[in-house]
């Protein structure tokens, strides 16, 4: 008995040290320490019949072999994994798992970019309602009825009274009315034309607008504050240019472009060949805008500004179609 | 307005491209829109004349500009030698708005196509040759900026001219051949029985310039700016004229243009005067305008050259009167109606001077720190938030249309109703939308009839509707999921498909972001304002501020959507107002928690939410947490009972807690759970 346990012994040591993997290890572990009729079990299943005497002695040498050979098996597992863990590398080519983040729309995006510029400089954003009474819209702008100054822009209008703001200066006169000069602030928003859908037209587009009022506001001020803006979208290299145009609520009144900064003003595709990139409209506040919100009472003078967001996203990020913006496809939302 | 290069160029002897003049012009305030060769050697520029500067609808007006910027001569039209005679008569009843009538007969002497020279200049403006009357008055038009109407003589009642407002009903056969049926608000020309043409904006039929016409009255007058203009947009007549009446004909040009009309009559032998001039109205009584020239150079921020400013303010048309003191006084030409007061007068300045010659400066003067409206960062912060958790945002049109609103099922508020477009441009954009649910299902069906089918959306935008007599104006927020809300993997190939849980875990999660966790229920049912699968309203502060739940799958499929579609659109002012901007600190605890399972056996009508909550209420201030970790229905549970598995976390600030303490509490907790929803311990 005692010869036939050290044999055992002896042969499965070598069978597990030659076991080259775990499942070949675990036919060796089942072969000889299986519940069922593994050699092991099995001797000791047969002790019982030992006179007496021996079983003690045969016990312990039994307990002992047990012991050596599920420590040699344990090793060798051990050993064996550890070869395995450096054999087996992850493919680290496998596309991972990305975060689950979502966008804001460009359009948004734009106008918290263009606030914060205008916040650096001391503008507060203010909001209005998107419908608007025609005096707001119009009248305190210094619209005059039956003037060719409304053509300039095709108003939609409501049934029963009132119009789709057709820009979001009421804003600034809402503003006016409840605050006093000094004044600097910007309104962002929705605004609404008689514009059929296509390409470069869209009834429903965005707009910000700032005003400063002070005392000694000059119209260099106003080209200075566009030039800054322009600077910080496009770069310390950015240049803005002023033309004398018309608005019924400035004068004078200006058509405000930035350089194109990519041919710097030679003229090249970005900027359809002239050499400039239109942005908005600007100039100084009209008196008869002052008269209107009372303003004329204070010794003040003031710059106001606007420009068309969705146009300049469009430009920043070289989009040829203005539906995109108002199509929502996933693609373009996330791709923008 | 449309005006050849190659004219200009015989008005003004400059020498630069067309390209420079079109820079020039731009730089000028006379935006050049477009620039296309012509013929051999000409150019059409397409001049944007901006609504206040009606004097410059014209080749003079123009050149006038282009003389003073390049410092050239220009070239003076020649006129016809102030005829006399007896006049043809003429009556004007309001001055206001026939501020002056000339009228002249001519005899007809030929009636023929027109010399090609002005045939050419014409069609390089965009005018159609037609005989060589009507294309003198045309010429005239475009050269002069002032509008002429030739009538038959013979074919006026009485052979005399009225200036008169139209009579109700009165009507008139327009030269297009388009009748009318006038109103009191419009200003005919009229003989002795009916109106011959509409004042400033179209002649007659009847009395228009024919083979057979053997004397003509020529009319060059101005009339009031308002009134043609209502005319012309109350019957959709807009011609040449219009447009300029409207903009401001002055006095002057009146009498310039016929004498230039007639000039050209007599020049090409198609017409002879005969007689001398009816003309009416008093001339306007010459304005002034004095500025401050360091006024003005503080206004503008710059330094400035005075003598030249001068010299070239008279070149177009502004002289100076007087020195005094400080003050320039300038004359203000009648042509120019727009220059008011010392900030019109100082744009001219600029604009003489250069716009590009203005220097940049900061705005100094007094800064306040800028606080923005509150409406404007809560929705940057809720666009933060739902951004972060994985929501795209779109941007849709604010208006929609009855059929879309059907569609939907959607039902408006009690005592609210649709407001409308009264010009739409589409049936599509007939209504303002009262809801952004159609336009958001319509963003869904976009993406998913091109395949992208996994979509987690929102949007924040106003809705409006009328409530009695006031217009509501709402910012709403919208969010919307569909398809899968955890994309296809290679270690997770099917992906997950979202459900009504992920669109509630985004309302509990920016609940949360708002600080407002313990504040927004989820309560009743709801319509979604479209209709619903099944529904549930949103509660804040005991006020309903929206609805959540999947949209009923008729709809979607409407939509062509096929997969589930979950949605929830809320008002963000209740939002606002509740929401917190600063969370106080909770002190992280220092003591290990005790944590105890149960798993417990309800009817299944019984809701979570409210076990949850009334463990939360009665479980005492030792219970930190409760949580759902499991729920189960089924054969095991038996039929109409729901197991819920939930873990309870028990911990104090201040001391380890004993297993019995926790026990015994646990055990109270327990026994009122069993007892208020008549449970069974699992």
């Amino acid at each position: 008995m005692r010869e036939k346990l050290l044999a055992l012994l002896e042969r499965t040591a070598e069978e597990v040290s030659g076991a080259q993997d775990i499942s070949a290890l675990e036919e060796v572990r089942v072969r000889v320490l299986g519940r069922k009729d593994g050699e092991l079990t099995v001797i000791m299943r047969s002790m019982g019949k030992l006179p007496a005497e021996e079983r003690p002695e045969i016990g312990k040498l039994v307990n002992q072999v047990k012991a050596q050979i599920e420590e040699a098996i344990s090793a060798r597992k051990e050993a064996l994994s550890e070869v395995k863990a450096v054999e087996v590398v992850p493919d680290l080519t496998l596309p991972g798992r990305r975060p689950r983040v979502g966008r804001a729309h460009l359009i948004n995006r734009v106008t918290d970019q263009l606030v914060d510029i205008f916040h650096g400089m001391g503008f507060e954003v203010a909001l209005g309602p998107e419908v608007e009474s025609e005096y707001y819209n119009f009248e305190c702008l210094n619209f005059p009825p039956d003037h060719p100054a409304r053509d300039m822009q095709d108003t939609l209008y409501v049934k029963g009274g009132g119009v789709f703001r057709t820009h979001t200066s009421p804003v600034q006169i809402r503003y006016m009315l409840e605050h006093q000069p000094p004044i600097r602030m910007v309104c962002p928003g929705r605004v609404f034309r008689a514009d059929v859908v296509d390409a470069s037209h869209s009834p429903v587009f965005h707009q910000i607008e700032g005003l400063l009022v002070d005392k000694m506001v000059r119209m260099s001020d106003l080209k200075g504050l566009l030039a800054e803006m322009a600077k910080q979208l496009y770069g310390a290299g950015a240049k803005v240019n002023l033309r004398p145009s018309f608005f019924p609520f400035t004068e004078p009144s200006a058509e405000f472009d930035i350089v194109c900064v990519n041919c710097e003003g030679a003229g090249c595709s970005t900027c359809g060949q002239k050499g400039r990139i239109e942005i908005g409209g600007a100039g100084m506040v009209h008196q008869e805008v002052f008269q209107a919100v009372g303003y004329d009472k204070y010794d003040v003078t003031g710059l106001a500004f606007g420009l068309g967001i969705d146009r300049l996203a469009m430009m920043m990020c070289k989009i040829g179609d203005l539906r995109l913006l108002f199509e929502n496809d996933l693609r373009f939302l996330a791709g923008v | 307005m449309k005006v050849s290069y190659k004219w200009l160029r015989d008005v003004v002897p400059f020498e630069v491209s067309a390209e420079q003049l079109a820079d020039d012009l731009t730089m000028l305030g006379l935006e050049v829109e477009g620039l296309e060769p012509w013929g051999e050697d000409d150019h059409i520029l397409d001049v944007q004349i901006t609504p206040n500067r009606g004097d410059c609808v014209s080749v003079l007006g123009i050149a006038r500009e282009i003389s003073v910027h390049y410092g050239l001569p220009m070239e003076s039209p020649q006129l016809l030698q102030m005829p006399k005679g007896e006049s043809p008569k003429v009556t004007v009843e309001d001055y206001d708005l026939c501020p002056r009538y000339t009228g002249i007969v001519l005899e007809v002497e030929k009636l023929e196509p027109s010399p090609v020279w002005m045939q050419m200049r014409l069609e390089a403006c965009g005018l159609r040759p037609i005989n060589n009357i009507v294309d003198i008055t045309n010429y005239v038009l475009v050269e002069m900026g002032q509008p002429l109407h030739a009538f038959d003589m013979d074919m006026l009642a009485g052979g005399e001219i009225i200036v008169r407002r139209a009579e109700e009903g009165e009507r008139i056969l327009l030269i297009e051949e388009r009748e009318l049926s006038l109103c009191s608000d419009d200003l005919v020309i009229a003989d002795r029985e009916k109106p011959v043409a509409l004042a400033g904006v179209m002649g007659g039929r009847e009395s228009e310039i024919s083979e057979k016409t053997r004397r003509m009255i020529l009319e060059s007058a101005s009339f009031n700016p308002a009134i043609v203009r209502r005319t012309s947009r109350r019957y959709g007549v807009v011609s040449d004229s219009s447009y300029r009446f409207e903009r401001g004909v002055g006095y002057s040009s009146a009498m310039d243009g016929s004498l230039r009309a007639c000039w050209l009559l007599h020049e090409s032998g198609s017409a002879k005067v005969v007689r001398g001039y009816a003309d009416l109205g008093e001339a306007p009584a010459s304005r002034s305008i004095s500025l401050d020239p360091a006024g003005v150079q503080n206004f503008l921020g710059m330094e400035l050259n005075w003598d030249e400013v001068i010299s070239k303010l008279a070149g177009i048309g502004i002289p100076l009167l007087s020195r005094k003191g400080d003050a320039l006084t300038f004359e203000v030409p009648d042509f120019r109606p727009d220059l008011k007061d010392e900030a019109d007068l100082a744009e001219e300045v600029a604009r003489l001077a250069g716009y590009d010659k203005i220097p940049e400066s900061f705005p100094s003067g007094t800064f306040r720190a800028p606080k923005h409206a509150p409406m404007y960062i809560f929705q940057r912060r809720l666009r933060d938030a739902l951004t972060s958790a994985g929501l795209f945002e779109t941007a849709t049109l604010s208006f929609t249309n009855r059929r879309e609103l059907d569609r939907c099922g959607y039902t408006l508020p009690e005592g609210e109703s649709l407001i409308y477009v009264e010009n739409p441009l589409s049936e599509e954009f007939t209504v303002m939308r009262p809801t952004m649910v159609p336009s958001m299902l319509a963003v869904l069906r976009h993406n998913v009839n091109r395949k992208v089918e996994d979509l987690a959306l929102f949007e924040i935008g106003n809705t409006y509707t009328m409530k009695g007599e006031e217009l509501v104006e709402r910012t709403k927020l919208i969010i919307t999921l569909t398809g899968r809300i955890v994309p296809r993997h290679w270690s997770f190939p099917q992906g997950f498909l979202g459900d009504t849980y992920d669109l509630s875990g985004i309302i509990e999660f920016l609940a949360s972001e708002l600080n407002l966790s313990k504040d927004i229920t989820f309560e009743g049912k709801g319509d979604l304002y479209c209709r619903a699968e099944s529904a549930t309203g949103l509660y804040i502060a005991g006020r309903r501020f929206g609805y959540m739940g999947q949209v009923a799958s008729d709809v979607a499929r409407a939509y062509d959507l096929e997969n589930p579609v979950f949605l929830t659109e809320l008002e963000i002012i209740p939002l606002m107002d509740c929401a917190r901007e600063v969370r106080i600190y909770q002190p992280v605890p220092q003591f290990p928690a005790v944590e105890r399972d149960l798993a417990l056996l309800v009817d299944e009508g019984v809701s979570a939410g409210e076990i949850l909550a009334f463990a939360r209420k009665e479980g005492g201030e030792l219970l930190r947490e409760v949580r759902l970790f499991d729920l189960f229905t089924g054969k095991k549970v038996g039929k109409g009972k729901k197991s819920l598995g939930i873990n309870f976390l028990y911990q104090s600030e201040e001391r380890t807690l004993t297993d019995e303490e926790v026990n015994e509490l646990h055990r109270k907790l327990v026994d009122k759970l069993v007892s208020k929803f008549k449970g069974r311990v699992r």
